[in-house]
């Protein structure tokens, strides 16, 4: 092998292609990577927009709402990242985790005056919605995020208990979270998968969403 | 010259046998020698080529450029599609948030009225003319998707529905090329939902 390997070094034969070779050997993973950067990003800005699309669609919601009513409201995330429906078909819904939260911000105090010394630093959940699928609450737990009637507090790190320091105010909020995992299009099998996580926190528009008694429950879990 | 006269010789043999006698063996002699003659000669030529040291470098480059070249329209396409893609994401987003916001209302446009007012009013890079703007229910027998943007209609629906506003572009031929299909035109397509305000005018499909 030491002999084939300085004859081949002592030769000077070839060298443009020899060159050539090594430096396709670098740029060919280059694009591939490249190509593999871009439609990340993409999916990320997808899955983003998803996220804000459903959430504006619930709090444009003009009254109080029902199971189904959400379940419908949630098609709107495979519109706006078609990726979904192309990979997974009618099954779309089992391979990305979707919830929705609807919260009320309370004061830290009883005795606080609203408007002028309270503090809203506790969000009480009053229902929550967890896509419907085994599989979508699968990716929500794996990722620590889903969601039960609890107080949520401020948190730097996304999670089922916690909320982004910005969101807290008074009133209520709609909160959506989108859990994919992500699979590489080149070299799946030896790429593990990456789980782009999205949320979007929007107060309602038009009137109150909580739960409504009167109709159907579907998969929204209200909270007492 | 030797090569020319043996491969005129089977030649000549292959044809007086055929036209005369008709044997077979004759046939095959002749057959034999016809592929004898050509590959010796390319054999002869093939370790000539092998053998000179003139124009390696250009011979080198020859086998390399192909490779280079392709890898090169990659790159290039790769960020002109991002190019393009990260625009029509731009004024798709920009049109979602005027709807949303209420600052406009779909009923008091048609898809053409729309585009020309809203979409093309601040173009970078895109051409105008190329662009198709859709807006329906967002259930999947609705949308246009990026390989058939045929169906684009304008449907601002009535108040409180949802409705999912899609811009679509066609992708650049040099894309289409890469991808195997040149005839065939897909797009980019930006996706945005959003629920008609309670007081939005009712107006049928254009």
């Amino acid at each position: 092998m030491r002999r084939l390997a300085a004859l081949f070094l002592a030769d000077t034969r070839a060298m443009t292609l020899v060159e050539g070779a090594l430096l396709l050997a670098i740029l060919l993973p280059a694009l591939v990577v490249g190509f593999e950067i871009q439609r990340y990003i993409r999916h990320g800005h997808q899955i983003a927009s998803a996220a804000e699309g459903f959430a504006i669609v619930l709090s444009h919601r003009a009254r109080p709402i029902g199971g189904s009513a959400v379940s419908q409201d949630a098609e709107t995330v495979a519109a706006t990242f078609p990726e979904l429906e192309k990979n997974h078909g009618a099954l779309w819904r089992e391979a990305i985790g979707i919830q929705a939260t609807y919260l009320r911000f309370e004061p830290d105090s009883e005795s606080c005056i609203p408007g002028d010394t309270c503090n809203y630093r506790r969000a009480r959940v009053l229902w929550t919605w967890s896509g419907g699928t085994a599989g979508s609450r699968e990716l929500l737990e794996a990722r620590g995020l889903l969601r039960s009637c609890a107080i949520l507090q401020p948190g730097t790190t996304p999670g089922s208990g916690t909320l982004p320091e910005g969101v807290f105010g008074s009133g209520t909020l709609v909160a959506v979270d989108l859990v994919y995992a992500y699979r590489p299009a080149v070299l799946a099998s030896l790429f593990a998968s990456r789980v782009i996580l999205r949320q979007a926190f929007l107060p309602p528009l038009y009137g109150d969403l909580e739960f409504d008694p009167s109709a159907d429950i579907g998969e929204v879990s209200p909270c007492p | 010259m030797r090569y020319a006269f043996r491969y005129c010789f089977a030649l000549f043999r292959f044809v007086f046998s055929v036209l005369f006698n008709g044997r077979v063996f004759c046939l095959v002699i002749a057959v034999r020698a016809i592929f004898f003659s050509f590959f010796s000669r390319m054999r002869a030529r093939t370790a000539a080529f092998f053998a000179a040291a003139g124009g390696a470098i250009a011979v080198e480059f020859a086998l390399l450029a192909g490779p280079m070249v392709l890898l090169m329209i990659g790159m290039f396409e790769l960020g002109s599609n991002q190019l393009h893609l990260q625009q029509v994401e731009r004024i798709a987003q920009r049109a979602a948030l005027l709807l949303r916001s209420g600052e406009i209302r779909a009923a008091d446009y048609t898809a053409q009225s729309f585009r020309g007012d809203v979409l093309c009013s601040n173009l970078v890079l895109l051409s105008c003319g190329n662009i198709v703007v859709h807006l329906s229910s967002p259930q999947s027998s609705e949308r246009i998707t990026g390989a058939d943007v045929s169906g684009a209609k304008w449907c601002p629906g009535a108040a409180h529905e949802v409705r999912l506003l899609q811009v679509a572009y066609p992708v650049p031929l040099l894309s289409r090329i890469w991808a195997g299909t040149p005839l065939s035109t897909p797009y980019f397509i930006a996706s945005h939902a959003l629920r008609n305000a309670p007081d939005a005018r009712t107006r049928a499909c254009t």
